[in-house]
């Protein structure tokens, strides 16, 4: 359920297709997701979950699973 | 590839590598660096050795970050804190997840000095990595201003227009005399005198008779103009304003070129908070002297409503379009001086104050 919201979030962002296949996704493996466009996807992750990471967790965000995983960790606290 | 700090040697690849990021698209030398800057910038400085990150790939610096120690002054304290600066990656090698990495790293080495609290200066784009990756706030916004000196020059170089640009040149100087003040005026009782090394002035003593007049300000003592000035290998040049003997302000130049232009820069400047009376004179002669040495325009920051960049409109300053901002994070906002620090009044912030000029 909430792997499903942030994939949702992914694409909004990322304007990608709703049945855009999302396997090994990352920095570099989509040609938006950039500096600018991880702030995005932050900001968008943390206007969806009503959540705020930390420097540190932010840092470790560097692929779609790692998001769903700190995204996971804060909802479920 | 890979993403390591910043050794001996390296000063020649980034600044190679600045220069393919700005020289080529801007020619404007304020941010092209030669390497014995960045050998200068990234030495130990009084206050703490600077955390730098390089991503270096085939032998070529692609992507570079800096922190900077410096002392800030908030209130009745003074803290250590980094100027977070060269934040840039050759478009080439973003989207990889690198950017983000190389400037973590380099957090991570600077707090092995304890130092928590960070400051920058970034336009929109940077203004949203900083507080949207990094939690930084942002405090206020500052200007870049710029002000014709040699309109003749200007005409004759860059609309090729020679025998024109003196009808042009007699038409501003007329236009300019009219309606702002006139820098070639004297003030009877003052003296602007150039000196020849930022250690031949107590800047301790000047610190402590106007320094606590501002709220915030980068802390302004000898050691740290020594630093920033003296031991800087570009060339800068000291003035102090002398009224009646004792020194009320202080002005420091450069020279660089942009656009094929010289281009002279009120680098640092302070008198005592709220003075405009002193600051209009300090400018007035600051401008006759970047005229005298030159300089087709001048160039400055400031931060808008404040009392310094009230006088720099009077004498005739434009305001460029884009805004800049100041931006702040770590353990500094969870300082109780906080909420005080995000009035603009109360600050002393010059371009001299982000490193990149």
């Amino acid at each position: 359920m909430i792997g499903k919201k942030v994939e949702d979030v992914l694409k909004e962002v990322f304007k990608l297709e709703a049945d855009a296949e999302l396997t090994d996704v990352a920095p570099g493996s989509i040609p938006q997701w950039d500096s600018l466009g991880h702030v995005n996807l932050i900001h968008g992750v943390e206007e969806a979950f009503g959540i705020r990471f930390s420097v540190d967790e932010i840092a470790q965000i560097d692929s779609l699973e790692t998001l769903k995983e700190t995204v996971k960790g804060h909802v479920q606290k | 590839m890979e993403i390591r700090p910043y050794k001996k040697g390296d000063a020649e690849l980034i600044s190679a590598f600045m220069k393919r990021c700005f020289l080529q698209n801007t020619r404007n030398e304020v941010r092209s660096h030669e390497a014995n800057y960045y050998a200068w910038k990234y030495s130990p400085n009084p206050y703490g050795k600077p955390a730098v990150r390089v991503i270096e790939d085939d032998g070529k610096i692609v992507g570079l970050f800096s922190v900077v120690p410096k002392r800030l002054k908030v209130g009745d304290q003074v803290i250590i804190v980094g100027e977070t600066g060269d934040a840039y990656i050759d478009p080439a090698y973003q989207g990889k997840g690198l950017f983000f990495k190389m400037i973590a790293k380099a957090f991570e080495e600077i707090k092995e000095q304890s130092i928590t609290s960070f400051y920058t200066t970034a336009n929109d784009i940077a203004l949203k990595i900083w507080t949207g990756l990094f939690r930084y706030e942002k405090l206020f916004d500052y200007r870049s201003l710029v002000r014709p000196l040699y309109l003749s020059n200007i005409i004759k170089k860059k609309l090729k227009l020679g025998p024109i640009s003196s009808l042009f040149n007699w038409i501003f100087l007329l236009h300019y005399t009219m309606f702002f003040q006139n820098p070639v005026k004297r003030f009877e009782g003052y003296d602007f005198r150039k000196m020849d090394s930022f250690s031949h002035f107590d800047f301790d003593a000047f610190w402590a008779k106007y320094g606590h007049t501002y709220f915030s300000s980068v802390e302004k003592k000898t050691t740290y103009f020594i630093n920033r000035f003296d031991d800087n290998p570009e060339a800068f040049h000291l003035y102090l304003l002398q009224k009646e003997g004792e020194v009320v302000g202080y002005a420091v130049l450069k020279y660089t070129t942009c656009y094929d232009l010289c281009c002279g820069h009120l680098v640092d400047y302070m008198v005592s908070h709220g003075n405009a009376s002193t600051m209009k004179k300090l400018v007035a002669l600051s401008l006759q002297a970047l005229k005298d040495n030159g300089a087709d325009i001048a160039s400055t920051w400031a931060i808008p409503n404040q009392f310094t960049y009230k006088v720099m409109k009077r004498f005739g300053f434009w305001t460029r379009k884009k805004k800049f901002h100041i931006v702040t994070g770590g353990d500094i906002l969870k300082s109780k001086e906080f909420e005080k620090m995000k009035n603009p009044e109360m600050w002393s912030f010059t371009h001299g104050d982000s490193d990149n000029v």
